[in-house]
């Protein structure tokens, strides 16, 4: 069992991928794809004050434990020029 | 050069950000004169939006258009314009009586001239007449002095560009070096054969070396000027721009431009990356959430779409190093450019020029064609600031027709050629043909509204239906309101941007409110009460930067890091914290944020009066088409079919959800059409209108507009007793 996290823009570029699959442990919650993610990709910065995180294109919280299949997503604050 | 008239002032002083004069020019009779200004003028008309909407609301009637010698053109900045220590202080305004619309419109633009304009000494020029032979006006504020000469003709190839032209004529003037303190407008050849023309801003950049170009792209502001016969303003002064405005305290001034700049700096490199990807960046967020205006609207995202992400552009076109900006001091620096791309279509063939752009407006219009190319998004760019076309309404337009022959309402015979989705040399003949006034272009330069009525009548002619009828069938799809082609982003999923576009009082452009991500994506508007009140909040602060000459970007789109911890972090408070130190440091005011907010909504009657007046302003003109609203066709609907089929779920909860397809298409029309009614019904309660969209006389009497036009006008509408 997985879950996905999906790259954008910057991101995108950074990591070089649009997708990555993460094994999914119980209890595996929002917060912990964001360490691991932010491990394995230095670069990234996800501070909550930087990006918004999705869970399935819905804003989650952090502690939000996570299913299989769910799909992550990292969406600047867009406020439409 | 053969000057017509000559004239010599002495430029007033600025103080507090203003003049307090306007530079007044009338082309029948090419008198210039200098209009003092009380200070109540600033005080309650701000600058900016202000001044076009007071001057338009003064000197304009119900019955004047784009084209009467009555109508004014004004170009004014702001209060704030002109100082380099704040980020996007370089906009400016241009307001009239739209070829579009025919009612208010208003564009804002960027570069150098309102702020050279200023430093001549004026808050704004005003121009009313036309001229019976093309002219051009050039504003010295070194020399003092002010004329009027003869439009003078470098060759018809020339001639025909608003780049070309403007760039013949910095050089003329300034022998052959170019310099920052010179700036222009000037149109092109399509703003004589298109009512969707634009005004060019042009300045010189001395990192790339070349002239580059902002635009007014929104509404026709560019026809105008060529109906008057009008090519450019030239202005220029060589004084400083730092601290020019005479602020009350440089102090003030000097604390909340390093305090907005600081923000910009550490948090856009780690959100949009605006300055080093412009506006595209936003394609990929477009494609992601079925926003991309594919097809004419007809669905929001394509496989192809990846072919125009920003970092296309980034890597084949921008040249990375050369931080841009069409204003100094902005450290945002969207403006992005290319230099020495070739063009491989269309009279200009073979050539090399430098691109501003794209911006993401310019690249959804081509995806509305369905074409997903970079090398012609690029070429489309440059072709319409050369032309001086709107690449907004150019791009919709096309893909109107498109549609109207996909669907069998516009045959080849009547187009010249086949209208087909996707094909650059379509778009191409299109394109030049519209500039240019010839074929099947004259058609398209009419715009969505009128060019629907041109289809409506020859189909009808051809098949015997009703024009009613056809018309009925076209208004699914016809992406325009109050007259206005829509902006490039797919409202239906998004009830909040539906009325950010339908209750918008120029017509359909995001720069009201452009609410989807926060209503569709964050979900933080989920009820209509909310939905209103955003409704509300969002045009009058969007508006406010109208007003006073700023850029909204370094406020809207990218996000203080303390945002996150307020009530709304879609409004952003802590940086808008950092707009009223700004001015209230510039003009010596002592404003709140609701003060601000207060000055905005008088603007925001005045322009609902102005549109009242000319037939635009009540809930009819406030409808959108159906195809803003949800799928308008049922092969819209099989796009998103499990999408749909749940959302109708949801709404009918427990219902059960019809099994045929096309009565489960008919119910969601259905329950979309009657959820923008309920909007309306509580936007406007919550705007202090009538259920028809008319003010009551409470709501314009707290901004003192209710004078004895005013007054007539509501009794024309029946409300001044309520």
């Amino acid at each position: 069992m997985t879950v996905s996290v999906q790259f954008h823009g910057h991101h995108r570029t950074t990591t070089r991928t649009s997708e990555i699959h993460i094994p999914l442990s119980k209890n595996t919650r929002v917060k912990d794809v964001i360490t691991y993610v932010s491990d394995r990709y230095p670069d990234l910065q996800l501070a909550d004050s930087k990006v918004l995180v999705l869970v399935n294109n819905s804003i989650t919280p952090m502690d939000h434990a996570l299913n299989p299949n769910d799909k992550i997503t990292f969406l600047p604050p867009v406020g439409g020029g | 050069m053969k000057a017509i008239k000559n004239i010599s002032y002495q430029p007033a002083s600025i103080m507090g950000g203003y003049t307090d004069r306007i530079l007044r020019l009338d082309l029948s009779s090419h008198a210039v004169s200098v209009q003092s200004l009380a200070p109540e003028f600033k005080e309650k008309y701000v600058g900016g939006r202000g001044y076009a909407l007071k001057l338009v609301w003064d000197e304009t009637t119900k019955d004047t258009r784009y084209d009467s010698p009555e109508n004014i053109l004004v170009m004014a900045g702001g209060p704030l314009c002109c100082e380099p220590r704040f980020p996007g202080t370089g906009k400016f305004i241009i307001g009239t009586i739209s070829p579009l619309t025919d009612t208010f419109i208003d564009s804002n633009i960027g570069g150098h001239f309102s702020s050279l304009l200023k430093l001549c000494g004026f808050d704004a020029l005003a121009i009313t007449g036309i001229s019976e032979k093309e002219v051009i006006l050039i504003v010295n504020g070194d020399e003092g002095t002010i004329e009027i000469a003869e439009a003078p003709s470098y060759g018809e190839a020339v001639d025909d560009g608003a780049l070309s032209y403007g760039t013949a004529l910095m050089q003329e003037l300034n022998g052959d070096g170019l310099d920052e303190n010179v700036a222009l407008v000037t149109t092109g050849i399509g703003a004589a054969n298109a009512r969707f023309g634009i005004v060019n801003s042009l300045f010189y950049d001395k990192r790339r070396q070349r002239i580059r170009s902002k635009q007014a792209g929104r509404g026709g502001t560019g026809t105008v000027m060529r109906r008057k016969g009008l090519r450019a303003v030239i202005v220029r002064s060589n004084l400083d721009r730092i601290g020019a405005n005479k602020p009350a305290d440089d102090r003030g001034v000097k604390e909340a431009g390093s305090s907005l700049k600081k923000v910009v700096s550490q948090m856009d490199r780690q959100q949009l990356r605006l300055s080093s990807w412009g506006t595209p960046v936003l394609i990929e967020y477009m494609d992601k959430y079925h926003l991309l205006p594919v097809n004419n609207y007809q669905y929001g995202r394509h496989p192809d779409a990846r072919a125009i992400f920003a970092d296309v552009f980034l890597n084949r076109y921008f040249e990375k190093k050369v931080p841009d900006g069409c204003y100094f001091g902005c450290n945002l620096a969207c403006a992005k450019g290319a230099e020495n791309v070739t063009l491989r279509h269309g009279p200009r063939a073979g050539q090399q020029v430098g691109v501003d752009g794209p911006e993401y407006e310019t690249a959804g219009a081509v995806s509305c064609m369905g074409i997903f190319d970079p090398h012609f998004i690029m070429e489309y760019n440059w072709y319409c600031d050369e032309y001086g076309l709107d690449t907004i309404s150019m791009g919709v337009t096309a893909s109107f027709l498109m549609e109207c022959a996909q669907r069998g309402y516009l045959s080849e015979e009547e187009a010249g050629y086949e209208l087909k989705w996707g094909d650059v040399e379509v778009a191409h003949r299109l394109l030049h043909e519209t500039a240019l006034g010839h074929g099947f272009g004259k058609v398209c330069g009419l715009g969505v509204h009128r060019a629907k009525a041109w289809v409506a009548e020859h189909y009808a002619a051809r098949t015997g239906e009703p024009v009613d009828r056809v018309l009925a069938e076209l208004n699914k799809f016809a992406m325009e309101t109050k007259g206005l082609e829509f902006s490039m982003y797919i409202s239906k999923e998004s009830l909040a941007q539906q009325g950010g576009y339908g209750f918008a009082l120029k017509g359909p452009q995001h720069d009201e409110a452009w609410l989807i991500f926060i209503d569709q994506v964050h979900k933080e508007l989920p009820t209509f009460e909310a939905k209103a009140q955003a409704l509300k909040w969002f045009p009058l602060i969007r508006t406010w930067f109208n007003a006073v000459g700023l850029c909204k970007l370094p406020w809207i789109d990218v996000r203080h890091p303390e945002a996150a911890k307020t009530d709304n972090p879609a409004q952003n408070q802590p940086t808008l914290a950092y707009y009223v130190q700004y001015l209230n440091s510039t003009v010596g005011s002592n404003k709140t944020l609701q003060d601000v907010l207060d000055d905005s909504e008088r603007l925001y009657i005045l322009q609902k009066l102005i549109n009242l007046r000319n037939g635009k302003g009540t809930r009819q003109s406030d409808r959108i088409p159906l195809r803003a609203m949800g799928p308008a066709f049922l092969n819209e609907y099989e796009a998103r079919e499990d999408y749909y089929d749940e959302w109708l779920k949801e709404q009918l909860n427990g219902v059960e959800v019809p099994a045929d397809r096309e009565a489960r298409h008919s119910l969601l029309v259905k329950l979309r059409r009657e959820a923008f009614e309920r909007l309306c019904d509580v936007v406007y309660q919550e705007k202090g209108f009538t259920s028809e969209a008319v003010p009551l006389p409470r709501t314009i009497e707290k901004f003192g507009l209710l004078d004895e036009r005013a007054r007539n006008l509501l009794t024309s509408f029946g409300v001044m007793d309520k």
